[in-house]
């Protein structure tokens, strides 16, 4: 972790989360815990008819990475909100980086709270899904 | 000739008591004075033809519990609710340093009581079905009537409606209620004879008055609301509740004609194992998601459920794509385009949530290729709190249908 959330000024980035490349079996299993079986997801037949190169991963695993992330750095219950706009989909061997920068910070109370834009990227440069959390933090 | 200057008197012939004002009285005296002296107010009127809105009074009172049974002036509420929620710019409050601009349609209702009267508010009512609107009256006016409210409970609000329908009044124009932008004052439904394709028949109208403050509702606001109010009570389905299988064999070729469609109430009962079985499958590292012993000793219930859950949890026990049937939308047309969670409790294993949807907004965007529809869905635990807000966008490719 390269700074605490809580030593963070605007437009400081936050720590990246790199996580291993997605498998089709990293889509099965959240397939099978989020109850979305959507066959886009799960069968290379059908996401072919959808003009897709493979089976494509579930927006809100990105999102789900995203807050996973945001929620490591800000502690359980820290996440007041969360958002994502899916912007492209993300398949199987893609490295996805889950990244944030601090926008502004408001004082309130002895702690601080930090609007966090988010974005999901793939190794060669594709924009996966941004977003936005509202984090607070005690200082 | 009367002296203008001189105070107010009487005749020795008068015949009267004295009564000290009581203070609901006196606060009654003094909001409606400040109010009617200060606001620079103006009356907007329209007539509504009710006899779709009584017709499906009678079959959703068929379908109702005792609790449930809606009033029209219930369906004037959720008519309003979702029009403010259409025109935003009419859900607004004047204060010193600026215009309120509010984020929930709160309904605050004139209740009549010993000596004055109450508003009690019924909160969030956009997000709310007529049933769960029904419910609430009920409850609300009957402890105003024995004095039972919470301040919390009928203090604020955004917006009010007073109704006068029930004593035969046909029209009248409410003080307003400040600091709210407007009030909204229902008359009687009665048989009046109206044109209609060039023959005179008689209908049963009700007139109801927009009384509007100018220094934050302009007349064009005030008629907008009045248009798309008057609109949804003569086209009552979208007030109705859960439209689902009423409309599947024939959707309404306009996606705007959605707006307000109520999505059925979800109860979910959150297990242990489908909270892991989450966590594993979205790399979950921080041990409240994974461990009981450690969730607790955090000071949680049981194992915690990741930030996304919520919105799985609704999904699963919901069938998703009924609401796009519905619309006649196919789910290869479909994209999942934002999501949003607003979080105010944790979520944990054991807990049994209900979430009560609507869709607060369906739109085409210019050119009809692209349609745009938002649910929002919020949550509710065993406790009765609310633990998390949600709004889903989903994106409408109409060309590929």
């Amino acid at each position: 972790m390269t700074a605490r959330l809580d030593q963070l000024e605007p437009g400081d980035a936050v720590a990246e989360l790199v996580l291993p490349p997605v498998t089709a079996s990293d889509l099965h299993l959240y397939a099978e815990a989020s109850g979305d079986r959507n066959p886009l997801h799960l069968d290379r037949a059908v996401a072919a008819r959808a003009g897709q190169p493979d089976v494509v991963a579930h927006g809100m695993l990105l999102m789900a990475w995203l807050g996973r992330h945001v929620q490591d750095l800000a502690g359980a219950t820290a996440v007041r909100s969360l958002s994502t706009r899916f912007l492209s989909p993300a398949h199987p061997n893609d490295v996805v980086t889950c990244a944030g920068r601090v926008e502004r910070i408001e004082v309130e109370g002895d702690g601080r709270v930090l609007h966090l834009e988010l974005s999901a990227t793939t190794s060669d440069g594709r924009l996966l899904a941004n977003g936005a959390a509202v984090v607070a933090v005690n200082s | 000739m009367t002296d203008a200057t001189a105070p107010i008197s009487h005749s020795p012939l008068d015949r009267f008591t004295i009564t000290p004002l009581t203070g609901l009285r006196l606060m009654i005296a003094r909001r409606t004075s400040e109010s009617f002296r200060e606001a620079p107010h103006f009356p907007l009127v329209v007539d509504i033809d009710m006899g779709a809105a009584i017709e499906a009074r009678t079959r959703f009172n068929a379908a109702a519990t005792r609790e449930t049974k809606a009033s029209l002036n219930d369906f004037v509420i959720r008519a309003a609710a979702l029009t403010l929620a259409a025109v935003p710019a009419a859900n607004v409050g004047f204060f010193p340093d600026g215009q309120a601009n509010f984020e929930h349609a709160d309904v605050a209702v004139a209740v009549a009581v010993d000596g004055g009267l109450v508003t009690p508010i019924v909160r969030q009512a956009e997000l709310k079905s007529l049933a769960r609107i029904a419910e609430e009256m009920t409850d609300l006016s009957a402890r105003a009537r024995t004095m039972r409210l919470s301040p919390r409970e009928y203090k604020g609000g955004s917006f009010t409606i007073s109704n006068l329908g029930m004593f035969g009044v046909r029209q009248f124009a409410s003080i307003l209620n400040a600091p709210h932008g407007c009030i909204l004052s229902v008359g009687a439904v009665e048989e009046r004879p109206v044109g209609r394709d060039g023959q005179i028949v008689l209908a049963r109208m009700m007139t109801v008055t927009l009384t509007c403050d100018h220094r934050v509702v302009d007349g064009v606001t005030g008629a907008r609301f009045l248009r798309h109010f008057k609109a949804l009570l003569e086209a009552p389905a979208g007030l109705v509740g859960d439209l689902m299988g009423a409309v599947a064999d024939d959707p309404p070729k306009s996606i705007e004609a959605f707006a307000g469609m109520v999505l059925p109430t979800v109860t979910a009962e959150i297990t242990l194992d489908e909270l892991l079985m989450f966590s594993r499958a979205t790399g979950q590292t921080d041990s409240v998601h994974l461990d009981q012993e450690v969730a607790v000793a955090a000071g949680f219930r049981s194992i915690v459920a990741p930030p996304t859950f919520a919105w799985c949890a609704f999904v699963k026990n919901h069938d998703t794509t009924a609401a796009f049937r519905a619309m006649g939308r196919r789910l290869r047309q479909l994209r999942h385009a934002e999501q949003v969670f607003d979080y105010h409790e944790p979520i944990c294993a054991g807990d049994r949530l209900v979430f009560d949807g609507v869709v607060s907004a369906a739109e085409a965007k210019p050119g009809g290729r692209l349609e745009f529809v938002v649910r929002t869905v919020t949550a509710r635990n065993q406790l009765g709190q609310l633990v998390v807000v949600m709004r889903s966008t989903t994106a409408i490719k109409v060309d590929a249908g």
